[in-house]
């Protein structure tokens, strides 16, 4: 007999395995790695918000730094002009990122495919154009540095640094886990099963009475919102914010690390994250080798892999992965 | 049997133009609570885009589309699936990619949970429950876990008029559901129609004549996107248009 919940303690045992091994990791790894995992851990935050759209709902968009970005300005902005705590920026960041992919949802999802892709990059390049317009602002390019405007997070009794590595690396990671384990109750939860039948068919799902352009924005929303809130703890961590973030390379980067790791798979982005991270570091820091290990990962992957790393364990081993 | 009597659809006018062509002339229909209609006529007659305008599908060039009472022509696709027209494809239409319990989960819990914010606290027992019922009626219970589009064929079309039964509609469209059938498929799909119509108003696209013979007490005849003749079995044998149309003579 088939069991509806079938896997949902093994899925559950391993995320939060996946949680508690970043946790661990901190008190062995020596601090350079510790740098690296934290950056991971941020950056992995964007890539699961993407999977939502890519991976579970089978929408591809060139456009996520917008949201990405809209996050990071918004917890930089208003730590630097208008001095909020980071535990209020962070949710001002993420509110405005959930109007802003909603808004930006509503106007995107009335095209599909690759009018799809063109549309979602054009508007982030408006708002990667925008950031440079007002760069008496933003830093424009260069950006700013939040370090000496980040007040201390208060919890009760003490308060903490987050210019602290010990507090990035753990803030990063409350971040992540939430995100994550998010993704994990989405893929399970009613709202995930339509996402998925809208990606396997939606002319199906749409004479099944699924209004699929209200599931569309739904996920859409949720996406950019992660996506924004990554973009925020990356402002608030790594105490910076500037153009580059906003630039098609970081619409980019997240389709390459969701790819790598495996669409459509809760683990997927993670790995993908962390190796490429890793590999950029390996080929060190040179911008032009920088793009084309990034091409070269993104050809391989199209015509060899396309399930990804995780997507392949999974078809081939691990049936219940979520 | 669900009572015959009151009109439960109407097309007045009813046309589709594709570019040049005009696929569905006109078209004025009536179909009554509980009947099982069939509707036959040659390919390229016009059955699948007249019943792709019901089902809210494709979009009518022209005239209008009452459902209960109630002008339906503007209405949008799923909307019209939520308050019971169904439609299953004439090519077989599933989630090849999941296993069939899910297929079956989503067309029950789309009933459960209503179009809008009641999808977030399904109740997972329940839909459990009547997923089961559902594959126990269409005998694939033992199949559940199977990925759907690994099924032989004949089961895939069974899947296919599970989704839309467990979507209990108050009027089912099924498109050609015998195509490519082998003869026990036939019947078993032949038996579940019967059972379904029990409950039901049902359209019935069909070419297979033994079939429609043997399930509807009125036929529509159509050609050319008219209709060109409606009546009980022996009235549409006995037509002479019919015979030239359809039956080639
Ligand atoms: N999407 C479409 N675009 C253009 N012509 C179409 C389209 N769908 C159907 N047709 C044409 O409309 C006519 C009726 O087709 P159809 O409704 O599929 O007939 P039937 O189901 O009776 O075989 C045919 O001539 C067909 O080629
Ligand atoms: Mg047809």
């Amino acid at each position: 007999m088939y069991v509806a919940n079938k896997g949902l303690g093994k899925a559950l045992a391993l995320h939060i395995g996946v949680i508690a091994g970043f946790f661990i990791l901190q008190f062995i790894v020596p601090p350079f790695h510790a740098a690296m995992l934290t950056r991971i851990m941020v950056l992995a935050t964007y890539a699961i918000g993407y999977n939502i759209l890519l991976g579970y709902t089978g929408l591809m968009s060139l456009g996520h730094a917008m949201f990405f970005a809209t996050g990071l300005y918004a917890a930089g902005l208003s730590v630097i002009y208008y001095g909020l705590p980071p535990l209020e920026a962070l949710p001002l960041a993420i509110l405005l990122s959930a109007v802003m992919s909603a808004t930006m949802g509503a106007i995107t999802l009335r095209t599909s495919g690759v009018f799809f892709l063109i549309v979602t990059m054009i508007f982030s390049q408006v708002f990667f154009l925008t950031t440079l317009y007002f760069n008496m602002i933003t830093g424009g390019e260069e950006g700013l540095v939040l370090t000496r405007y980040l007040k201390p997070i208060s919890l009760g009794l003490f308060s903490v640094e987050l210019t602290d590595s010990v507090v990035k690396y753990n803030f990063a990671l409350i971040i992540f886990s939430i995100a994550f384990l998010f993704s994990l109750w989405l893929t399970r939860s009613p709202v995930g099963r339509v996402l998925i039948a809208i990606r396997e068919n939606d002319e199906r799902a749409e004479m099944l009475g699924y209004n699929i352009y209200k599931y569309k924005l739904l996920a859409f929303t949720m996406s950019g919102t992660i996506s924004g809130m990554a973009g925020a703890a990356y402002a608030l961590v790594f105490a910076y914010i500037g153009s580059a973030l906003a630039s098609i390379l970081y619409s980019i980067n997240p389709l390459l690390w969701t790819l790598l790791g495996g669409a459509g798979t809760t683990i997927g982005p993670i790995i993908g994250t962390g190796l490429m991270i890793y590999i950029i570091d390996f080929t060190s820091g040179i911008t032009s080798s920088y793009l084309i290990v990034v091409g070269i990962t993104l050809m391989l992957l199209v015509l060899a892999f396309p399930p990804g790393i995780v997507g392949a364990i999974k078809r081939r081993w691990i049936r219940w992965l979520p | 049997m669900a009572s015959v009597g009151n009109v439960i659809l109407e097309t007045r006018a009813l046309t589709k133009r594709f570019g040049g062509l005009e696929a569905i002339r006109s078209v004025d229909f009536k179909l009554e609570r509980g009947e099982l209609r069939a509707i036959i006529g040659p390919n390229g007659a016009g059955k699948t885009t007249f019943v792709s305008m019901i089902s809210g599908r494709i979009r009518p060039s022209s005239g209008r589309i009452f459902f209960e009472g109630r002008d339906i022509t503007k209405m949008k696709a799923h909307d019209r699936a939520g308050m019971g027209i169904v439609y299953t494809f004439q090519i077989i239409n599933i989630f090849r990619n999941l296993p069939v319990y899910e297929n079956v989960s989503l067309a029950v819990q789309r009933r459960l949970a209503g179009g809008g914010a009641g999808i977030f606290r399904v109740d997972e027992e329940e839909l459990h429950r009547e997923v089961d019922a559902i594959l126990e009626r269409i005998g694939l219970r033992d199949v559940a876990e199977q990925e759907a589009g690994s099924l032989p064929y004949g089961h895939q079309r069974l899947l296919d008029i599970g989704l839309a039964l467990a979507l209990n509609p108050k009027l089912l469209i099924l498109d050609e559901p015998t195509q490519g059938l082998a003869i026990n498929e036939i019947d078993e799909v032949m038996r579940m129609i019967r059972e379904l119509h029990r409950e039901r108003t049902i359209m019935l696209i069909e070419h297979n004549m033994q079939v429609v013979l043997e399930l509807a007490k009125k036929i529509t005849v159509m050609d050319k996107g008219t209709i060109i003749a409606e009546g009980t079995p022996e009235e549409i044998e006995g037509n002479i248009e019919v015979q030239k149309v359809y039956l080639g003579l």
